[in-house]
């Protein structure tokens, strides 16, 4: 309805002075107040006639101006609500200082996120210009995403069954020990074919690679070429190191060539041999070959896929029937390596993602914390958001740079090319644009728009809904579950987990050769005097030897394809792999793996007795689900008659060897005394500080063999500081960050429930004032059980990247519920005291 | 000199415009508009209340727990969304019971000195 001018400019002269009454007042009532004056103005103009309509006007706006001065004065007004006020006095600077916090370490750690997906995508790089040509390839193994390894026959056998292969290498990893004339270094070998660096298309740095010739059977002459990393630490870069001779495992090798900067593959290796050596390389049952390929150019994907068909059968019509082939699959190599790092990758960027999110709508929450209804709000909002954003992409970059800059061995990866990786200031720029615009868009804009829609409505206090509540609930407690879950998984012993290292365990490593050593007995014998040794020393409570320990086993030979009674060799080749743990009877002890059912090995498990096995849990679940799997038999290899069956005798926690993300969880130990299976480390669990005791440990080894090197000396945590991932510092930096995020956010429920009740008002008959109250209690749980269920479906990806442990999960689930339902609840129940008289009405 | 009142009320005065608001609310909940207009009405536009007075008057009385906002709306169909509706808590009626006692016995006092004619009772 259109209004008279005179009523339009009344109302617009007494709008005026209403805007000058103190804010408070203005908030609350200022748009019912001129609405009023408006109706009242109307009437008197419709009904009284002009001078009514005047003289009204006049007292109207005399009474407006006494209004403005009186509320101006007033103290009542000039202090916000009781809700802002709690917002302002106690909490605007935690909450403030809270949403710089979680924006700052969400920029940084974008930052350092942007620079591993770069690593993971790049990592081909130093062989890209092969392209897609270039595949990985293998058995296609059920329930496998990748291809398997195949066995040096197998891979001899497929060579021929390709027509437009340009070159096709194998490669299998090995762990040595260089022995230098100060000391010995342990390394990382690749044992390859001579067509390795060919098909990868990569020329070196110095001399040459190792030729066909050199990679035949029965060649003595072995060859070795070095990474331009161990070439410039160990050998200071001498170019005279071609022609020289270096000693790996007792045997001598000739340096031929060193390879070209940040060429490590697959992953980290230092050096690189030709495979007559230790290859196994006739045994057509042990598959630990993984096969790379360079197509011709070119090839379509139909013609990559009938090379493949014809290979397969080429391959079966080879393989004899106690050892069937399976079909090859292939996939371009680049996928191979960002699929080893996917499930972390998906990890960081659902825990960043969730902390940005949480970030933004703390800024959020603190905006709207601004007062409404006057004009300055939104610039005052404005300012704000920008005060805060500026600060923290700054600092946030800073933290990307240090750590990728300063920090880069605790986010260390096993990639061809993370030793020469370096910081990028255009993917800190990139990730802090992101994340700035994210906030922008989650966090200042609509805050911006409720200031700007109450700028002259002189609406009260914009209300927070139930359902920020809720967000508010849902994210902390998937990021205090994630923050959890990483913390727990630590190594170091600041996770929980029993089975992990503890730094009360010391860890000797010997620089045997064992072919150079006599086989068992005499082996075992040799060791279980140093471990008797080790046993009496002072502060040592046991001590046993394993030839693997968690999170230290990386290499292929650590695990082993195994055959459960009653299946087939097709079945056989189908299982999955299984670490493979040679123990003596005190290892499970001395590190506190618990046994589940049955039990450890005893001395009498010895050779000429009947061969025993512990299984892990999900060992025994994968192969005898539902079944007691103690008096079950397993074997190494296909199953046949001869095969050397091991009875199960105990099963034990699941342990990571591998570390993570790679563990499976599948773990057989069998007794080292029934096993020629190599050099051992040992481990000693001690009463008091494991360091001081390294020279004893030393001693205790040359007490028995004055000869013997010694590797290194360590606590087990300290050995496994040296893992790929997750390194400590780098899964403890992630925990931190999800932690800070997750608290941050549970937190904010806390001024967000002042914000909550800003203006909403309780009824005191009781029934409505209890609504008010169960309804954002309702919100809260709501939001915990979304975040409970999100992280529940979460799960898989947490247990891809973590240590698993039901109890663990189940403990970190729990306390993350109880710390938001405390944190959503508490300032609701402090509302229900503070009007608990209205309530009892 | 500030007044200063407890939810009792008992032996703390209104100001006038405080009792015909709170009179005003007593049989139903109202807007401003209309605890406006009722007190025109019933005053016979003895008291015209300014807007800006009313709400100051309001928020005073809101502030002391004598009034509240009601959740309740009239049909949408009548009502107009802006407008809030309040109406007298427990604390509230309680005060404008003691009020209207006090102004019965000032009442009566004025009778006993004969200021009031006898049998003038409404």
């Amino acid at each position: 309805m259109t209004l008279p001018i005179a009523v339009r400019v009344a109302r617009k002269l007494y709008r005026a002075l209403i805007g000058a009454s103190a804010p408070r007042f203005r908030a609350r009532y200022g748009s019912e107040t001129l609405q009023v004056f408006s109706e009242l103005a109307r009437e008197r103009y419709a009904s009284r006639g002009r001078l009514a309509f005047a003289a009204f006007c006049g007292a109207a706006l005399v009474d407006a101006m006494a209004t403005a001065c009186r509320t101006r004065f007033d103290p009542r007004y000039r202090r916000r609500s009781d809700a802002l006020a709690f917002h302002e006095r106690a909490s605007h600077a935690v909450v403030a200082g809270a949403a710089l916090l979680v924006l700052t370490l969400s920029i940084g750690a974008t930052g350092v996120f942007a620079h591993f997906v770069q690593a993971v995508s790049t990592a081909t790089a130093p062989f890209t210009e092969a392209g897609p040509r270039l595949v990985q390839m293998g058995a296609r193994v059920e329930g496998r995403a990748g291809p398997g390894e195949l066995s040096y026959p197998e891979f001899l056998d497929l060579r021929s069954g390709f027509t437009r292969v340009d070159a096709i290498a194998a490669h299998v990893t090995y762990n040595y020990t260089l022995l230098l004339p100060e000391r010995p270094v342990p390394v990382r070998a690749t044992l390859a074919s001579a067509s390795l660096f060919r098909t990868l298309g990569v020329e070196p740095l110095l001399g040459r690679f190792f030729t066909e010739d050199e990679d035949r059977p029965g060649d003595v002459s072995s060859k070795v070429v070095l990474s331009e990393r161990l070439w410039g630490r160990e050998f200071r870069g001498d170019p005279g190191i071609l022609g020289s001779s270096i000693v790996l495992d007792g045997d001598t090798y000739t340096v031929v060539g060193v390879a070209p900067p940040g060429f490590a593959f697959p992953y980290d290796s230092d050096l690189w041999t030709p495979v007559e050596r230790r290859a196994l390389r006739n045994r057509r049952d042990v598959r630990r070959y993984a096969v790379v390929a360079r197509f011709e150019p070119g090839i379509s994907s139909a013609s990559l896929h009938r090379e493949l068909e014809a290979a397969s059968r080429f391959l079966a019509a080879a393989s004899p029937d106690a050892a069937p082939s399976l079909p090859i699959a292939a996939r371009p190599l680049s996928e191979s390596y960002e699929e080893r790092w996917k499930p972390l990758i998906s990890f960081a960027a659902l825990a960043i993602g969730a902390i940005l999110i949480a970030g933004s709508l703390q800024v959020q929450n603190l905006l709207r914390g601004e007062h409404v209804g006057s004009r300055s709000s939104v610039r005052r909002a404005a300012l704000r958001g920008l005060g805060l954003l500026v600060p923290a992409a700054a600092f946030g970059s800073l933290i990307a740079w240090w750590m990728t800059h300063l920090q880069k061995r605790p986010l260390a990866l096993a990639l061809p090319r993370w030793a020469e990786w370096e910081f990028d200031w255009h993917l800190v720029a990139a990730a802090a644009a992101g994340c700035v615009a994210t906030v922008t868009v989650l966090g200042i804009a609509p805050a911006l728009r409720v200031a700007w829609t109450a700028r002259r409505s002189y609406s009260r206090t914009p209300r927070v809904r139930p359902v920020m509540l809720s967000s508010y609930a849902a994210l902390s407690t998937v990021l205090l579950v994630t923050g959890g879950l990483l913390w727990r998984t630590l190594p170091a012993g600041i996770g929980s987990s029993s089975v992990l290292s503890r730094p009360d365990i010391l860890a000797l490593r010997i620089g045997v050769s064992y072919p150079k050593l006599p086989r068992n007995p005499e082996l075992a014998r040799y060791y279980a005097d140093i471990l008797e040794r080790m046993r009496s020393m002072t502060g040592v409570t046991s001590a046993g030897g394993a030839t693997r320990l968690p999170f230290l086993a990386s290499d292929p030979w650590h695990f082993e394809e195994i055959s459960v009674e009653g299946q087939t060799a097709l079945d056989h080749r189908r299982n999955p792999r299984a670490s493979f743990q040679a123990i003596t009877p005190d290892y499970i002890e001395t590190l506190g793996i618990p046994i589940r059912r049955g039990r450890s090995f005893t001395e009498e498990d010895e050779l000429g007795t009947e061969r025993v096995a512990i299984v892990s849990d999900s060992l025994a679940r994968r192969f005898w689900p539902g079944v007691d799997p103690i008096g079950k038999r397993l074997c190494f290899g296909p199953p046949s008659d001869d095969a050397e069956w091991h009875r199960v005798v105990g099963v034990a926690a699941d342990v990571r060897y591998q570390g993570v993300p790679l563990s499976s969880g599948l773990d057989v130990y069998v007794s080292y005394s029934q096993h020629n299976a190599g050099g051992l480390y040992f481990v000693m669990r001690t009463a008091g500080d494991a360091a001081s005791l390294g020279v004893a440990a030393r001693q205790a080894v040359w007490d028995v063999d004055a000869e013997q090197s010694i590797i290194e000396v360590a606590t087990l945590a300290e050995l496994q500081e040296n893992v790929a991932w997750p390194h400590p510092h780098g899964a403890g930096l992630l925990a931190i960050l999800a932690i800070i995020g997750g608290s941050s956010t549970a937190f904010g429920m806390w001024s967000l429930t002042g914000a909550y009740f800003a203006g909403r008002r309780v009824d005191p008959t009781g029934r409505i004032a209890a609504a008010e109250l169960v309804r954002p209690l309702l919100a809260v749980l709501l939001g915990l059980s979304a975040g409970l269920l999100g992280a529940g479906l979460a799960l898989p990806y947490y247990r891809a990247i973590l240590h698993e442990s039901t109890r663990a999960e189940a403990a970190t689930f729990l306390g993350a519920a109880v710390v938001v339902a405390l944190l959503g609840s508490v300032p609701l129940l402090s509302r229900i005291q503070r009007h608990g008289r209205w309530i009892q009405t | 000199m500030r007044r200063t009142r407890g939810l009792s009320g008992e032996n703390a005065p209104l100001t006038t415009l405080e009792f015909e608001i709170l009179l005003a609310l007593a049989d139903e909940e109202r807007h401003g508009y209309g605890v406006l207009l009722e007190v025109r009405e019933r005053t016979s536009e003895a008291i015209q209340l300014q807007p800006g007075t009313l709400y100051r008057v309001l928020g005073r009385l809101h502030d002391l727990d004598l009034i509240e906002e009601s959740e309740e709306r009239p049909d949408p169909s009548l009502d107009d969304e802006r407008r809030r509706y309040y109406r007298l808590t427990a604390a509230g009626l309680g005060v404008l019971k003691a009020e209207a006692r006090r102004l019965e016995g000032q009442v009566r006092a004025a009778r006993a000195k004969k200021l009031l004619p006898r049998g003038n009772r409404g």
